[in-house]
């Protein structure tokens, strides 16, 4: 599974990654054979 | 960035396109310009006759020095104009770089915005047709129930008892499934505990839902001021988290939450 198939089955952090962009955050997603991991940076 | 603003920069953008076009166009006619008076020159060179150089002492470079000089001084000047325009039109693309990028993240923000709005408005319907599909039919069906209990409670009490033992168990459920809408709306919790006895208690009702998966915590005690940030990252955990306990097939999830400087870094990792 692809950053973009993960993002189209969950569309619940489709909208997380927008909210988080919106408040200044970055937003990442690794998929590869050894599992998903979807991470995020907040500024204060 | 109001709408007023916008309008002006875009009018800006048009003009120091308009300004571009008419450099591109005033330095490409200079250089026009330039070819024709110095192939007008290799001409007359080319057009010394023979006999001059042998017979007569002048050369083209007397003879038509004026015309000569004329050219060559107009050459240089298109040569300098060209100059001076390059280094305007460099300027004037560097500023229609700048507005670009000015006005294509303008578009992004009002496009997420629109699409903020848009999964808000979605959200909305879905909590009202949540709250009236399952808690309102409960809470009617509970009410007839407790019409049943008022009729069966002189004659039968019993079934009084029964009747009303299931209706508590039913209430107890309908008050759960109210308490879950309102905790996704408003994780309320981090108010209260703070972020990471929140997402501990997240955890062990994840643990629950799929009591095979093992979770690995690595969460900083930090303190979040801003609400909106605090929440987000506790959205961020239970969205991804929620997505790894129910979708991923593995046996591991780890989270992590760590606090540096001005930056909060967050993961959810998954094996599956």
């Amino acid at each position: 599974m692809n950053e973009m198939d993960y993002k189209n089955a969950h569309f619940g952090i489709h909208i997380l990654e927008e909210r988080i962009k919106l408040i200044g955050g970055t937003f990442k997603i690794d998929t590869g054979d050894k599992g998903t991991e979807v991470s995020a940076i907040f500024k204060f | 960035m109001t709408k007023e603003n916008r309008e002006s920069l875009f009018e800006i953008y048009h003009s120091f396109l308009d300004e571009a076009e008419s450099l591109e166009k005033e330095i490409h006619e200079n250089e026009l310009s330039i070819t024709e008076a110095e192939k007008y020159l290799d001409k007359m060179y080319d057009s010394e006759p023979d006999d001059f150089k042998v017979f007569s002492p002048r050369n083209i470079l007397r003879t038509q020095k004026t015309e000569i000089d004329h050219r060559k001084e107009l050459i240089e000047r298109m040569e300098n104009n060209n100059k001076y325009l390059h280094s305007r039109l460099e300027k004037i693309n560097s500023y229609i770089l700048g507005l670009e990028s000015v006005l294509r993240e303008k578009k992004e923000e009002t496009n997420s915005a629109q699409f903020i709005y848009t999964i808000q408005e979605k959200e909305r319907v879905r909590i009202a047709n949540n709250l009236h599909d399952l808690s309102l039919q409960n809470l009617t069906f509970l009410y007839h129930k407790t019409e049943i209990v008022s009729k069966y409670i002189d004659k039968d009490t019993v079934r009084a008892k029964l009747e009303l033992a299931t209706l508590s168990k039913q209430l107890k459920e309908t008050i759960d499934d109210i308490r879950d809408v309102i905790f996704n709306l408003n994780p309320i919790n981090i108010n209260i505990y703070g972020i990471k006895e929140s997402i501990d208690k997240l955890v062990e009702k994840y643990e629950k839902i799929n009591p095979n998966i093992n979770f690995i915590t690595s969460i900083e005690d930090i303190s979040i001021s801003d609400d909106t940030i605090a929440n987000t990252i506790f959205n961020f955990i239970q969205e991804a988290a929620y997505n790894a306990v129910i979708h991923s097939n593995g046996s591991n999830i780890t989270i992590f939450l760590k606090k540096e400087y001005h930056k909060c870094y967050v993961s959810v990792k998954d094996d599956g």
